[in-house]
């Protein structure tokens, strides 16, 4: 501990520097659109990412203590999630110009927010876990609430922020329970306490239940997904289209370091609770799904039949099945992004098209971006050769591999119900006689940010493997 | 040996895609030019390897150009198999296809589906190729069901003309019919041979007919040899216009004239006689099929022709006249004849393209009449016409020292030797074939291009000779016509050219019987002026020319006696007439019983909108649960975590 090595730990070090960065330009810079603090985030945010693509492969270092681990996956989720979430801020910037946001907080909020979630992944610790997931939600609740005219937005707020409380709760429980039954918070050495059969057993089996339920909540699965459609419709939708993406992956290197890095030995408990909850939540999402006429509730019941699929990847139970989840919840987070950030395109001040009924007929008054909600569409609903129908053939294949095939079976079937609401969209879209001109946000980077996204979901679904590629390298 | 095939197949192809996606950008010229260098270089090529098949340079092949595909020990393929038969088909569909390019050039001028026309015409050859050329039954049948693609876009190619879209309509329905039953026999292959490889199920024929295996199809035992024969007959019925499936070809008159020479005359209606006659180590197994096949074509040959005399469409008449032809080669595959069958496919390749071009130009002169009551002493106009269609009409009622005789003689005599049940039936109607031929021919030809001038004095005035790509062809083929049996006559019909490719039982060989009075080409046309065909076709000839040049006025009494002789022939023995009537109306029925009943009640109401509304509804139902209610979510949460809790721990709280 003499000398105190900062390398590992530099791009939080200098994520925090940003965020407090923005937020001294912010205070004092006149400019009412906050140019400054916009430019400053993006950035560093692009010094940040640079630095890390430069360090992917290489060998796991576990620092300061036994808290922090810096290895290829966290590189490569770290990767995502600044990626992800500079995107978002580009959908961000126009829609906020036009409605009353404290704008330079915002994007010290979001820069915050990624780290949180940079620290989430890099955890080795109990303790820098919990820290990361709570520096995250808390900056979400304060996101959510922006808008502070905006009553559906503070109503979100307030049950986001009581039940992540509770989740939190049960999460905090749990880590004490496990606390007391190893003796170790580091993930590692309570790993190899509970692999000794001991007089606890009982007690770290009662705390899965406890830590999976935290984590259920933080993905959205049934029965712990309650907020989740409430969140999405109120939020501002630039926000929603951080939450629904960014923290999916951080969702899933929590998942990562806390079930196989930290309770491998109890693999058998967590697995079936998370089985229960996947099986639950494609079903519910799924057919939920179907009955809704409002645009983003349709995707937030969407985005929980996701996460069921997603999760089932750990089902199965070995590197193969955890490299699938990744790769599906990477190709989600470009997907939920694409697909919120396209209805943060079609608002204007003051409306929003948000109810199916206002996307009839744009195929013919905008054929260029009715075919990119098309490919969102298709992407989502698994259709080669869009990127989201690697990750769901990956999932299904480890499962059939690990001898799942009934599982995988089911997960099939409520596919095709899924395809059911993502072809009604395309259908309203292009089939449906137009009732009102479209006129959408007049910006030129998001219109190029939503092209790029959306035909991303097309490039990277003709070559799957270049993501697929890492997914595997990082977790081998 | 690989590429010159793949050369001759994909060249069309090639052409055909050029002509029919780039159509607009190549032009007219362009999109001439590149299927006929695409067609010309193929027949070229198919010529070389013809030669050099009989010169012996180059022996049979049977190769594999690409496995598409296996499932279990079953192997799809793409091959070619080589041998005399298919280098025969391979030279009569390259030059008479070659043939009908150039005609086109002339015959198509000024029509907006230019293109399109030639991208068609030579995406049949590639078909026809491939159809010839198959080593295996599935790509048989790709060819098959690709020749037949074509010839129903060909007919519907003036698609705003009703009648031709219900002439393509027809002709696709009809041929589904036939397609329907050659599909079950290549099924039945599969099931009884365990391939479609052509080598291996021919090996295996034998030792599956000794085994007697049978099938009940509920009315008595059948064997299954017989059975799959019949079935793949079924199949060349429709494609080659047997009757009863003979009704879409008259019809099928509604396309261009240069198709209705190549594709309803020459090559594609042939394919079926080619099946056969590639099936003959099938065939050869099965009297009752052999038996079937010769009443049919028998009965086709007689009663089509005899639809010729009462039809007064130009084209028409030789479209009848192709049926009753088509009958004639059927016949001769069911005495096992099947060089002869072959040769007669060779040489009326070469006069029926012929007479379909010479009436496509008389056509053209005539600007689109085709009655040929308003026509007469067109040769007066149009010499070279004229000169090519008396070689036409002459080879197709088998004159003698014209190509036609030979084949023609040799499949009469064949059947004659012929001891299965039905052949005598078979034997008389040919013969008398014989005088109706030479009437319907000769009557067509003299009231075209003899007789009183009976056309319009607008269109008297613009008739005159067609211009140069329309007669050159005509004289081209005009050769082969007279010619091509003085050659091929006595290798194909009696030496042994076709041996490595057709199988005839000992027992069957009737054109073995026929060899022995045969000496050399000239003889046995010179024998042919001694013999009753012969007499028959004078008798024709004359009949006409009396009836219809000498003493016109005779024709209407004759018909007035025979009145519902004529009747009968007019409405083409109401097979239109049955169709229309009670087989659409039943289809129909059926169609539209199945349609409301199985498809909206059961597969529509039952299980797709039914379970998209159980789906609906059990979605419906679980939205209530999102109450909106904070305290619902927290509760929620702990009825979750409570369940997770039960579930996990019920086994330790009850032990």
């Amino acid at each position: 501990m003499n000398s105190f090595d900062i390398t590992p730990f530099l791009p939080e070090v200098l994520m925090l520097i940003l965020a407090c960065l923005v937020l001294m330009i912010d205070l004092y810079s006149n400019d009412r659109e906050k140019q400054l603090c916009y430019v400053t985030t993006q950035i560093g945010l692009v010094a940040i990412l640079v630095y890390l693509l430069g360090q992917v492969n290489i060998e796991p270092v576990v620092a300061y203590g036994g808290t922090f681990v810096k290895d290829s996956l966290s590189q490569l989720l770290k990767i995502g999630i600044i990626i992800i979430s500079g995107v978002s801020l580009v959908y961000a910037r126009v829609f906020i110009r036009g409605r009353r946001f404290l704008r330079g907080e915002y994007y010290s909020l979001t820069v915050f927010a990624v780290l949180g979630m940079m620290v989430m992944v890099s955890a080795n610790h109990m303790l820098s876990l919990y820290l990361g997931l709570e520096l995250l939600s808390l900056t979400l609740y304060a996101m959510i609430a922006m808008e502070r005219d905006n009553k559906l937005g503070v109503e979100a707020a307030i049950k986001y922020f009581v039940t992540g409380a509770i989740a939190s709760g049960f999460l905090l429980y749990g880590i004490s329970l496990l606390y007391g039954v190893t003796g170790h918070l580091q993930l590692d050495s309570m790993a190899k306490a509970l692999a000794v059969e001991g007089d606890f057993s009982l007690v770290a089996k009662f705390a899965v239940v406890f830590v999976v339920a935290g984590l259920a909540f933080k993905l959205g699965l049934v029965p712990f997904h309650m907020w989740l459609p409430d969140v999405y419709q109120g939020a501002p939708v630039s926000v929603t289209a951080l939450i629904a993406s960014a923290p999916k992956i951080a969702g899933f290197g929590f998942a990562i370091r806390l079930l196989v890095d930290g309770l491998e030995p109890l693999a058998i408990d967590w697995q079936q609770l998370l089985l229960v909850a996947g099986i639950v939540s494609i079903a519910l999402g799924n057919l939920v799904a179907i009955a809704q006429d409002n645009f983003k509730r349709l995707l937030a019941y969407s985005g929980i039949a996701h996460m069921g699929y997603f999760i089932l990847g750990f089902y199965a139970g070995d590197n193969g099945g955890y490299a699938a989840s990744m790769f599906y919840v990477l190709a989600y987070a470009l997907m939920a992004l694409a697909a919120f950030g396209l209805i943060v395109f079609m608002s204007r001040s003051g409306y929003e098209y948000e109810t199916l009924d206002d996307m009839r007929g744009l195929g013919r008054k905008n054929p260029w971006y009715a075919l990119m909600i098309t490919f969102v569409m298709v992407s989502m609903a698994g259709l080669p050769p869009f990127i989201g129908f690697w990750p769901k053939l990956e999932i299904f294949r480890s499962l059939v591999a690990s001898g799942y095939w009934q599982l995988a079976v089911y997960a099939i079937v409520f596919s095709v119900v899924g395809l059911y609401y993502y072809l009604r969209v395309i259908k309203v879209v292009y089939f449906d006689a137009p009732e009102q001109e479209f006129s959408f946000l007049p910006s030129r980077s998001i219109r190029f940010a939503i092209t790029f996204n959306c035909i991303s979901l097309l490039l990277l679904g003709l070559i799957p493997d270049s993501i697929y590629r890492y997914c595997l390298m990082a977790l081998s | 040996m690989q590429t010159t095939l793949l050369t001759i197949v994909l060249l069309p192809l090639m052409g055909a895609l050029i002509a029919g996606l780039f159509g607009k950008q190549i032009g007219e010229r362009g999109a001439h030019g590149v299927t006929i260098i695409g067609v010309g270089v193929a027949c070229l090529l198919s010529f070389q390897l013809m030669w050099g098949m009989i010169e012996g340079d180059i022996p049979n092949v049977n190769l594999t150009i690409y496995q598409w595909g296996t499932m279990g020990g079953l192997s799809l393929e793409v091959g070619f198999l080589l041998d005399s038969l298919s280098a025969l088909m391979l030279c009569v569909v390259t030059f008479v296809s070659l043939m009908v390019h150039i005609y086109t050039i002339g015959y198509m001028k000024g029509d907006p589906g230019y293109q399109r026309f030639f991208s068609y015409i030579s995406l049949f050859t590639f078909a026809m190729l491939m159809l010839v050329l198959a080593n295996n039954f599935l790509q048989l049948f790709f060819g098959w069901e690709a020749v037949g693609l074509v010839s129903y876009l060909l007919i519907g190619f003036w698609f705003k003309k009703d009648s031709a879209v219900f002439a393509n309509l027809k002709a696709f329905l009809v041929n589904r019919v036939g397609d329907f039953g050659f599909l079950i026999g290549i099924a039945g292959v599969l099931y009884y041979f365990g391939s479609l490889d052509y080598q291996t199920v021919f090996a295996q024929a034998t030792v599956v007919a000794a085994e007697g295996a049978t099938l009940s199809l509920g009315f008595g035992e059948w064997s299954a040899i017989t059975f799959i024969c019949i079935c793949l007959f079924i199949g060349a019925m429709g494609k080659s216009a047997q009757v009863p499936l003979h009704v879409w070809l008259p019809d099928s008159m509604e396309g261009p004239t240069p198709i209705s020479a190549l594709i309803h005359a020459a090559t594609m209606v042939t394919a079926g006689v080619f099946m056969v006659s590639r099936m003959s180590p099938l065939f050869e197994l099965s009297t009752t099929a052999l038996s079937f096949v010769l009443i049919i074509g028998a009965i086709t040959a007689f009663f089509m022709g005899l639809l010729g005399i009462v039809q007064n469409d130009i084209k028409r008449v030789v479209a009848y006249s192709t049926l009753s032809q088509l009958g004639y080669m059927v016949a001769a595959l069911g005495a096992s004849a099947y060089a002869a069958s072959m040769f007669h496919l060779m040489t009326h390749a070469f006069f029926k393209a012929l007479l379909f071009l010479a009436a496509g130009s008389v056509i053209v002169g005539m600007h689109h009449v085709q009655d040929i009551r308003k026509m007469g002493n067109i040769r007066k106009y149009m010499p070279i016409t004229w000169i090519t269609a008396l070689i036409g009409t002459l080879a197709l009622v088998g004159m003698p020292f014209f190509s036609g005789f030979y084949s023609k003689d040799a499949i009469i005599e064949a059947v004659g030797h012929a001891s299965l049940v039905g052949s005598d039936f078979a034997y008389y109607c040919l013969l008398f074939g014989v005088f109706f031929t030479a009437l319907y021919s000769f009557r067509m030809f003299f009231l075209v291009f003899h007789t009183k001038e009976r056309m319009n004095a607008d269109t008297r005035q613009h008739l005159q000779e067609s211009p140069r790509v329309i007669w050159i062809p005509l004289v081209l083929l005009a050769i082969p016509s007279v010619m091509i049996a003085w050659w091929t006559a006595e290798p194909l019909l009696f030496g042994n050219f076709f041996n490595d490719a057709i199988r005839v039982q000992p027992e069957h060989n009737t054109l073995a019987m026929v060899s022995r009075q045969f000496v050399d080409v000239w003889s046995f046309a010179l024998h042919g002026f001694q013999t009753l065909p012969f007499w028959l076709m004078m008798a024709g000839l004359f009949t006409a020319l009396l009836v219809y040049v000498i003493k016109p006025s005779l024709s209407e009494s004759i018909a007035n006696q025979f009145a519902p002789l004529k009747r009968l022939l007019d409405n083409h023995y109401y097979f239109d007439a049955f169709n229309q009537k009670v087989i659409v109306p039943i289809t129909m029925m059926a169609g539209k019983g199945l349609s409301k009943f199985g498809d909206e009640k059961l597969i529509d109401g039952l299980a797709v909108n039914g379970s998209a509304k159980l789906v609906n509804a059990v979605g419906q139902i679980s939205r209530k649960f999102q109450s909106g209610y904070l305290y619902h979510y927290a509760l929620m949460m702990l009825i979750g975590l409570l369940a997770a809790s039960i579930w996990f721990f019920w086994p330790q709280l009850n032990v």
